[in-house]
């Protein structure tokens, strides 16, 4: 058991009481405190160490981490990505807050009021009849039956709210890249959240709700392979939808991914000269999480005009856009997104994410009141820039 | 069994609960089953308050504030319709219908306006059939 979660390539979450699990954190943990140096909550609240946490969960006796500790962690595996002996912190976050929601019917603390914890509690209801494809609009092509799916996630909710950032866009220039391409996808109506920041928060009821509704009308439409443009969904669907409902024959693919696989089909031509001055923001869930790093910066390096330079903390050392699973936002969260930003704007004009909820973050940070002055910084999203590309 | 909708009305404490206080101590009558919430300021409502009253079972969800340029913080009741606005875009896309939401004022005299409101919202509700979530 031990050595199937050690080999097991994504952030392991395996069930609040697992005993590999508690096995891996206490007798793994030989108090080093790298992870607490590497943190990057850590370097702005000098009070949080995930070391300390550790050390106080299980030497205390009680077994339990306080709840200042448990929701100002992003989850964003920094600490596991530099642990020598890869202590699963995130894991062993995920499921102490799972205990801790388990016994309260309080909300995780989402500065959006739990926006999209409610919206994942409403689409798990059975009842539920959406019509979520008003975002589409015309020219673009989508099927009901075919071999890959474009799989939205929330993002047909997102614009609800989140008012800084035209989410809906991420979508279109999908379809477009898509339909490019000559692949028609799938854009359903019963599809629903991903469920990941049900898992995150410790809602694995919910989380397994969604997942085996999404799981019957994905199966049901016999498709080979399902594309995202979310990080998150990503990592949900890749690696945590085979052990929520078992037999999972599709292959997952985030847009990078499919882009840089038709770029080198040439099936996909990009003609439109951008020219841009990009970094890339490695986004938790796709770097760290799913250990992709690659396949978007061979998009951006394939992007005719594109002057792609890397930040100083990139792939496993990339720092986080700030929140996790929206269940932290805080004076840490402001003070890592002016420091990201002024790392990126000293290297580029655009800073391109690969995760629409790192846009959000980065964005709603420029939109409001930067706490010094930032030179122009633009936030785009992969898929977005790409599809610009197309002419 | 009728079907008996179970509105949620969100009220600014200035003007729409004061509405409906007026209208309790002038004797009118609205249906029993609209829950009353009191807030400082229609301009708190979240997209969320929303969200979760659907998502706790209520059909519809009313929010009544103080009328245009009226408002007791200068502006709350316009930020509240534009979120309001927004929000119909999510309940559109959730299959609810945006015609479950409904924003709108009646000053602190407006007892009459208030019970009007309430019950032929709750008539337009009961038309549109129980919130599919309620569906176990």
């Amino acid at each position: 058991m031990v050595e199937a979660v050690l080999a097991a390539p994504a952030v392991e979450t395996p069930s609040p009481m697992d005993d590999a699990l508690r096995v891996l954190v206490q007798e793994g943990c030989i108090q080093c405190n790298k992870c607490t140096f590497n943190c990057p909550v850590h370097r702005v609240d000098a009070l949080f160490s995930p070391r300390k946490v550790i050390l106080q969960a299980y030497l205390g006796g009680g077994d339990e981490v306080n709840e200042r500790d448990l929701w100002a962690c992003l989850t964003c595996g920094e600490c596991q990505a530099v642990c020598p002996t890869q202590v699963p912190y995130p894991a062993f976050i995920r499921a102490k807050r799972e205990k801790l929601r388990d016994s309260t019917e309080r909300l995780a603390p989402c500065k959006h009021g739990g926006f999209k914890e409610i919206l994942a509690e409403i689409m798990a209801k059975p009842g539920l009849r959406q019509d979520r494809r008003a975002w589409i609009g015309d020219g673009l092509k989508v099927a009901e039956k075919g071999d890959v799916i474009y799989f939205t996630g929330c993002m047909p909710y997102l614009d609800g709210v989140f008012s800084y950032c035209d989410s809906a866009q991420i979508g279109r220039s999908a379809i477009r890249l898509m339909n490019a391409a000559g692949i028609v996808p799938v854009v359903a109506n019963a599809e629903r959240c991903c469920g990941h920041d049900a898992l995150w928060n410790g809602k694995q009821e919910t989380f397994e709700k969604l997942a085996r509704a999404n799981a019957k009308w994905i199966l049901e439409t016999g498709a080979k392979r399902l594309v995202t443009t979310c990080a998150e969904c990503y990592s949900m669907l890749k690696y945590e939808y085979p052990k929520a409902v078992g037999p999972w024959p599709l292959e997952v693919l985030h847009m990078s991914e499919l882009l840089e696989e038709l770029v080198q089909q040439g099936r996909l031509k990009f003609t439109k000269p951008l020219d841009l001055k990009v970094t890339y923001q490695d986004p938790c869930r796709l770097g760290r999480h799913s250990k992709e790093y690659d396949a978007p910066r061979a998009v951006l390096k394939a992007l005719p005009g594109v002057q792609f330079t890397e930040m100083d903390r990139v792939r496993e050392n990339a720092m986080c856009c700030g929140v996790g699973a929206y269940s932290n936002c805080d004076a840490a969260t402001k003070f890592m997104q002016q420091e990201r930003l002024e790392e990126a704007a000293s290297k580029a004009d655009h800073l391109v994410t690969a995760c629409p909820h790192c846009r959000i973050h980065f964005s709603c940070y420029l939109d409001g009141k930067p706490v010094d002055p930032l030179p122009p910084l633009k936030i785009v999203d992969l898929t977005v820039l790409a599809a610009e590309a197309l002419g | 069994m009728t079907f008996e909708p179970e509105i949620a009305a969100f009220c600014c404490n200035w003007c729409g609960y004061s509405a409906a206080d007026q209208a309790g101590a002038a004797k009118l009558t609205y249906p029993s089953s609209v829950r009353i919430l009191r807030l400082m300021c229609t301009g708190m409502m979240d997209p969320y308050y929303v969200l979760r009253a659907f998502e706790r079972g209520f059909d519809g969800v009313l929010v009544v504030g103080c009328h245009p340029g009226s408002c007791h913080y200068k502006s709350g009741n316009l930020q509240a319709a534009d979120q309001m606005k927004r929000v119909a875009s999510i309940l559109r896309a959730l299959g609810l219908g945006e015609e479950r939401l409904l924003m709108t004022a009646a000053s602190a005299a407006e007892g009459g306006v208030f019970a009007d409101t309430a019950t032929a919202f709750t008539e337009k509700v009961r038309k549109m059939g129980p919130s599919p979530l309620r569906e176990a």
